[in-house]
């Protein structure tokens, strides 16, 4: 660690940055009013409403003028209202709202300061704008019958909120994740939160604030931090801990936090963004959803009803191992919300920029720059963040980002498939559709499951074969042997999907065995696609089966819900040289198995070998992936001492060899690229150890983590304030509760166990 | 490695031994305790300073946080890199307008320890706003933990 004009340029610009971040949340904050906001209603019921229907509430959305809620398309344009009202839109087909509930935006009551009245077929309700103020905050707006236990389902965490920046630079991102924990109970506490991160992302930075103190986290070996950090909260000091339980999946612990006082731990992460149907997708999942765990599960995502103490009923897991998450009851709510701010310099024109999951505010601040703040107003973390931006078609280029420090040179590079591949046409495929029937996928998820493949079915052509697989607690498929795509065959499976029932938990191991079992014939690529929530916690079980059986398949996975299991499918996908791609909840979004089609009508480029000159080492992926038209892959590596930016790089489609040009703008500061580099080794030792039989891995994986301070299954970050011993012992553990994921009936999951 | 060393300070070796308490401390045992790290640049405003702290077997480093003084409060930074030798190597860069001159307080090293350490502090390197080289002197103090 030297001390150069680099490294304080780099200081500088991490400075700079937090500090535009700061920026960005004010604007994001509208200005309090004291006119009055009219509900309009009901509008037409939404496909997919985004209203949460409970036994006792009907909760609302509300935003402010400017935010356009993209998930229903129901929002009033800006024109019809006033600057300074605030749009209060209803949503559901089965709703009203008697005089006699109380409204609630949050935790707090606005009765008193709504009135309400019906007009006509429409119903509206008046609310004085200063309701809405900072103080009561954003969120919800519930309307609970009078007599119902209102207040009694607000649930106290010690949770208050999460702050999310990100930094956009090309298709790199840097994001900081401020938690703010706060004691609402009256005697001293220790915090458990379970959360995810994007499954890339490279946890490389961990900063906890006591007051206006900010204390550095110490990256350590895993069992050595989790010591640390049980004898500091055994002895009274504020301390915290944060542990991966998946690459996507982390828990945060916070000891000793006092009765009232507040703590926030400061989380940074890289990562490289990909690019998917038509454009690059920033993700921010803010939930972790529950997970089925087989029995021999060793390491499970065990999700538990609030307030229930592990072991349940009927479980062979030992207490001792696993994660506990526990879920909020439908009719629970508790004061936990999020804010997102993002600034975004793509490098290149932005075509369009949308979030098909949530009112954003975008202000475009120049053709290729864009600040982007979440709606104060929809603010329940519920579901994933997705922001997605189109740039053109033709300023998708092969580009190589390059950094050099004391540690040598790094690199990251986006492959672009060239473009004659769209001339040329595919072989005939055998396509085996894998579905999740398992009790999270009821109603709306295996709707669109069956959806998708209905759709497959119907897009294969006469020389192409298919199979079905259905799989929950066994699994069952359609016909012996794939059988050929023709009208009467289509019919039948198409018949067969609208059969399928759901219920049990998610044995995928049998999907995957039955998958991979067939034989097939050579003259077909056979493709494997998978539809689910990916919600298991055996991860490693599977994509060990994948690794040691794919042979010469590609799997092409879809997740599906509001938070699926992102680590998993892409994981799927990379073992499985395919690619993965998301449906989400909204049916508009079933077309994502178009692009599928579109990936696998076209040969992919392979054999892909990079020469950069110097030479390139320490390359990840190390098995070198398949581009398909339309997706392309990220390479990091390490430079050889002697690169001057010659660059080639080559590829065959079939039996012709196909030569890429590659842009680089020369050496930049982009720290980043080290850490995500590390992560991509990390990430290839992690697959690695799910199907091979290599020693060392284990220890391979600590010591880069180590090394570039990073948060890995083998290390956390540990922060102690020494300076202060806090009065009485260490307290209750109180874990935070979750919501379900929208979408996710907790009756099915967590009431049943998962 | 084209990186110019803008800061390469003479090397000020300040090896100050604190015993911790003596013989009659509370707690010979695992305890969590503060050390705070000093530099003093005489008349120039100190921009840019590292140092590698020891304190031997007996001593994890658990957090690093700033210096009282405003200058210095943003939490240093730590080489991971020395970390994993046992080393402590920590470091700072100043980019506000504002330097202090002096002894400052630049650092507090949280740290669990095991009986009575000695510890040791070096400076690496100091620099001024323009990254020059500055001579300055280093030293640690126990602090206490309340």
């Amino acid at each position: 660690m030297n001390l150069t004009q680099r490294t304080a340029r780099t200081a500088l610009a991490m400075m700079l940055s937090a500090a535009v971040a700061v920026v960005a949340v004010s604007c994001g904050t509208s200005e309090p009013s004291r006119e009055l906001a009219k509900v309009l209603g009901p509008v037409p019921p939404a496909s997919s409403p985004p209203v949460q229907m409970t036994n006792s509430s009907v909760s609302l959305r509300l935003s402010p003028p400017g935010f356009a809620d993209r998930a229903s398309g129901a929002a009033m344009s800006q024109d019809q209202m006033s600057q300074d009202q605030h749009e209060l839109a209803m949503y559901g087909s089965a709703w009203s709202i008697p005089a006699t509930e109380t409204m609630y935006i949050g935790r707090e009551a606005i009765a008193g300061k709504a009135t309400r009245r019906r007009s006509g077929g429409n119903f509206e309700v008046a609310v004085e704008d200063d309701a809405v103020t900072p103080e009561i905050g954003g969120g919800t707006l519930a309307c609970i019958p009078a007599g119902a236990s209102g207040p009694d389902e607000y649930i106290p965490v010690p949770l208050e909120h999460t702050d999310v920046q990100a930094a956009i630079d090309g298709f790199i991102a840097r994001v900081g994740v401020t938690q703010t924990f706060l004691n609402p109970y009256a005697e001293k506490i220790e915090a458990v939160y379970v959360f995810p991160l994007p499954q890339d992302s490279a946890v490389s930075d961990f900063i906890m604030k006591v007051g206006d103190r900010t204390i550095r986290g110490i990256i350590r070996e895993r069992e050595e931090a989790k010591r640390l950090y049980e004898e500091a909260r055994a002895q009274g000091h504020v301390a915290s801990l944060l542990q991966q339980e998946r690459p996507n999946i982390f828990t945060q612990k916070v000891a000793n936090i006092e009765p009232g006082k507040s703590i926030d731990i400061d989380i940074t992460y890289f990562g490289a963004l990909p690019y998917r149907g038509g454009g690059f997708e920033f993700v921010f999942p803010m939930v972790v959803g529950p997970r089925y765990n087989p029995p021999g599960t060793t390491d499970p995502i065990r999700p538990l009803p609030r307030g229930v103490v592990y072991p349940t009923r009927g479980s062979d897991i030992p207490a001792a191992s696993g994660t506990n998450v526990t879920y909020l009851k439908d009719n629970e709510r508790s004061g936990h919300d999020i804010g997102i701010t993002l600034e975004l310099d793509a490098g290149v024109s932005i075509e369009h920029i949308d979030s098909p999951t949530h009112a954003v505010a975008i202000d475009r601040t120049s053709p290729t720059t864009a600040k982007v703040a979440l709606s104060p107003l929809d603010t329940i973390p519920n579901r994933d963040f997705v922001l997605r931006w189109e740039v053109a078609g033709d300023a998708m280029k092969t580009a190589m980002l390059t950094h050099e420090d004391e540690r040598g040179g790094f690199f990251t590079l986006m492959l672009v498939p060239p473009a004659e591949l769209e001339d040329l046409d595919r072989v005939p495929m055998e396509m085996i559709f894998v579905l999740d029937c398992s009790g999270s996928m009821r109603g709306q998820p295996l709707n669109l499951a069956r959806q998708a493949v209905k759709r497959a079915l119907r897009s294969m052509r006469p020389g192409d074969t298919f199979q079905i697989i259905r799989f929950a607690q066994n699994a069952a498929q359609f016909e012996a042997q794939p059988v050929s795509a023709t009208p009467d065959n289509v019919a039948r499976g198409i018949r067969y999907l609208d059969e399928l029932q759901v219920g049990g938990g998610t044995n995928m191991i049998y999907g995957i065995r039955s998958a991979l079992s067939f034989d097939h014939e050579d003259d077909h690529v056979r493709s494997i696609v998978f539809l689910t929530d990916g919600y298991i916690g055996n991860e490693g079980e599977i994509l060990g089966e994948i690794g040691r059986n794919l042979g010469d398949a590609r799997i092409f996975s879809f997740g599906i819900g509001s938070s699926p299991n992102r680590y998993l499918m892409q994981r799927m996908a990379d073992i499985g040289n395919g690619v993965a791609s998301m449906i989400g909840l909204d049916a508009s979004r079933v077309d994502a198995i178009d692009e599928f089609f579109e990936l696998t009508s076209h040969p992919a480029l392979h054999d892909v070998a990079i020469d950069l000159g110097g030479g390139a080492t320490d390359v990840f992926p190390s098995n070198m992936p398949d581009v398909f038209v339309g997706r392309p892959v990220f390479l990091s590596g390490r430079l050889a001492d002697g690169f001057d930016g010659d660059i080639k790089i080559t590829g065959r489609v079939g039996d012709t060899a196909q030569s890429i040009e590659c842009q680089w703008d020369g050496h930049r500061d982009r720290p980043a690229l080290p850490q995500i580099w590390a992560r991509s080794l990390i990430k290839d030792l992690n697959d690695r150890m799910t199907w091979s039989t290599e020693t060392g891995l284990a220890d391979r994986i600590r010591d880069t983590a180590l090394a570039y301070s990073l948060a890995s299954a083998f290390t956390s970050f540990v922060a102690v304030d020494s300076s202060r011993v806090t009065e009485g012992d260490h307290g209750t553990t109180v874990h935070v509760p979750v919501p379900v994921p929208e979408g996710v009936r907790y009756d099915t999951t967590v009431g049943r166990g998962g | 490695m084209k990186t110019k060393i803008l800061v390469v300070a003479s090397m000020l070796l300040a090896v100050v031994a604190l015993m911790a308490a003596g013989d009659d401390a509370p707690n010979q045992g695992v305890r969590f305790q503060p050390v705070d790290i000093f530099i003093d640049s005489g008349d120039v405003p100190l921009g840019a300073w590292q140092v590698e702290f020891g304190g031997g077997d007996a001593v994890e480093l658990v957090g690093v946080e700033g210096g009282p003084a405003p200058c210095w409060s943003e939490a240093p930074r730590y080489d991971p890199a020395a970390l994993m030798q046992d080393r402590v190597v920590v470091a700072a860069i100043n980019t506000q307008s504002e330097l202090c001159a002096g002894r400052v307080g630049v650092a507090r090293l949280h740290l669990r320890v095991q009986g009575t350490p000695a510890y040791t502090i070096k400076l690496i390197a100091a620099g001024n706003a323009e990254g020059e080289r500055i001579e300055a002197e280093v030293s640690v103090a126990e602090g206490v933990s309340e």
